[in-house]
């Protein structure tokens, strides 16, 4: 070619060039085996997996941990020293339990008795052998109502006001009064004791009064 | 062998087409749709194999990875997302496997021996605007041309066959090759000056 008539070659003549090289005269070929093992495997590739979606995953966390709060509710983890919570309570309880008892339903027949035996006495009824005799006379006694801490508790207004009326109906004695009438005296004695400690606002007539005061007998 | 002619539209990826490759890729990678694969494939495999070719200056080599290419997207195109570049991913997967081919090779800045450059069938056509003459000059240079692309140097190769095959800019071929694009502008600069001085001595020869 004539020099005077070659284009310069600047970028733009370099690519144009370049691009005269992508003819079929120039342009490399696929192996037809490649390009079948390509496609094939293309076409052969496992599918994805279907993903749940976002909310679904949030609800599934968010039932987890409900989950879980519900079993660290329900069982609590055991500690070595109370927590704050517990300390208050205790305190709060023993400043109840610093305060005077309920005076007796003798003196105002309308107030409440306490609904619960204190614990000293429904230890005792339960250990010693003047409980075990009290219930014994209660439920000897066929007029008498059952001996059961809930029944006094339900009754003891009334029970209280008829006590203060006479001394004699009261028919929380009348397992007591049995026992004597069996003149089985010791024992009516001691569970006449327990009785008394047990219950509020019994009223004793001088019979009774008597064999409480009286010493105990040798067995 | 049975070879089938890389298309040369190819090249003209990411012009306008009714579904971009990023939809394409996308509903292949989320329901498995091997027709969006096989548009995808069609769309770049000229200038895939192209790159590969005169990157390599093998054929069996270039083949070899066109298909380790082709094979990675088929395998990672869960990982693929619609906000990257199709295009960008392919030519990436392509340059990171010429990388690992070279240091395979011991040939980390090695100058790859000229590549062979087809011959032009005795029938084949001439371009009908051209003379006889200036169409055999034409295609004269363009086989010299790709001689000179040969034996530039490997990043300077990368750099514009990144630039004529891919379409891409200087920051892509920064992204893609992992270096600033100063780098990239002065490995183009390199490589345009060293093919220019080639082809005008074999001009003037």
């Amino acid at each position: 070619m004539d020099p005077e008539n070659r284009t310069p070659l600047d970028e733009a003549t370099l690519g144009a060039l370049y691009a005269s090289t992508r003819d079929e005269t120039h342009t490399p070929v696929v192996d037809a085996a490649i390009e079948a093992r390509i496609l094939a495997a293309a076409r052969t590739a496992p599918r994805r997996r279907m993903r749940a979606a976002p909310w679904a995953s949030a609800a599934v966390v968010v039932l987890a941990l409900g989950v879980a709060w519900q079993v660290v509710r329900v069982a609590p983890p055991e500690r070595t020293a109370p927590a704050p919570f517990e300390q208050s309570a205790t305190a709060e309880d023993m400043a109840v339990s610093r305060q005077a008892p309920p005076p007796p339903a003798a003196t105002s027949p309308a107030a409440p008795l306490p609904a619960t035996v204190p614990p000293a006495a429904a230890i005792a009824r339960k250990t010693t052998t003047a409980a075990r005799l009290a219930d014994e006379a209660a439920s000897s006694a066929e007029s008498a109502p059952a001996f059961s801490v809930g029944l006094v508790a339900a009754d003891a207004p009334a029970v209280a006001g008829a006590a203060e009326a006479n001394a004699s109906t009261d028919p929380r004695l009348d397992g007591v009064r049995a026992l004597l009438r069996e003149g089985k005296r010791e024992e009516a004695r001691v569970a006449l004791a327990a009785l008394r400690a047990r219950e509020t606002g019994l009223v004793l007539d001088a019979e009774l009064e008597a064999l409480l005061a009286a010493p105990a007998e040798p067995r | 062998m049975n070879r089938i002619v890389a298309d040369s539209a190819s090249h003209t990826a990411g012009t306008v087409h009714a579904i971009t490759d990023e939809a394409l890729m996308h509903r292949y990678a989320q329901t498995g749709e091997h027709a969006a694969f096989d548009s995808l494939y069609r769309r770049y495999r000229g200038s895939l194999l192209r790159y590969l070719h005169r990157h390599t200056g093998a054929p069996a080599t270039a083949d070899e990875l066109f298909q380790d290419v082709w094979l990675a997207i088929v395998r990672s195109r869960e990982g693929y997302r619609p906000s990257a570049s199709f295009r960008s991913w392919l030519f990436t997967l392509a340059h990171n496997r010429l990388v690992d081919h070279y240091r395979k090779q011991g040939r980390v800045r090695a100058v790859i021996a000229e590549p062979r450059v087809d011959a032009p069938p005795p029938d084949a056509p001439a371009p009908e605007s051209a003379t006889p003459h200036a169409a055999g000059e034409q295609r004269e240079l363009a086989a010299r041309l790709l001689q000179l692309i040969g034996t530039l140097p490997q990043e300077q190769r990368d750099a514009f066959l990144l630039k004529e095959e891919g379409g891409f800019a200087l920051e892509e071929i920064a992204r893609i090759t992992g270096v600033g694009p100063e780098t990239v502008k002065s490995r183009l600069r390199y490589a345009l000056a060293k093919l220019r001085e080639g082809l005008e001595a074999s001009h003037g020869s």
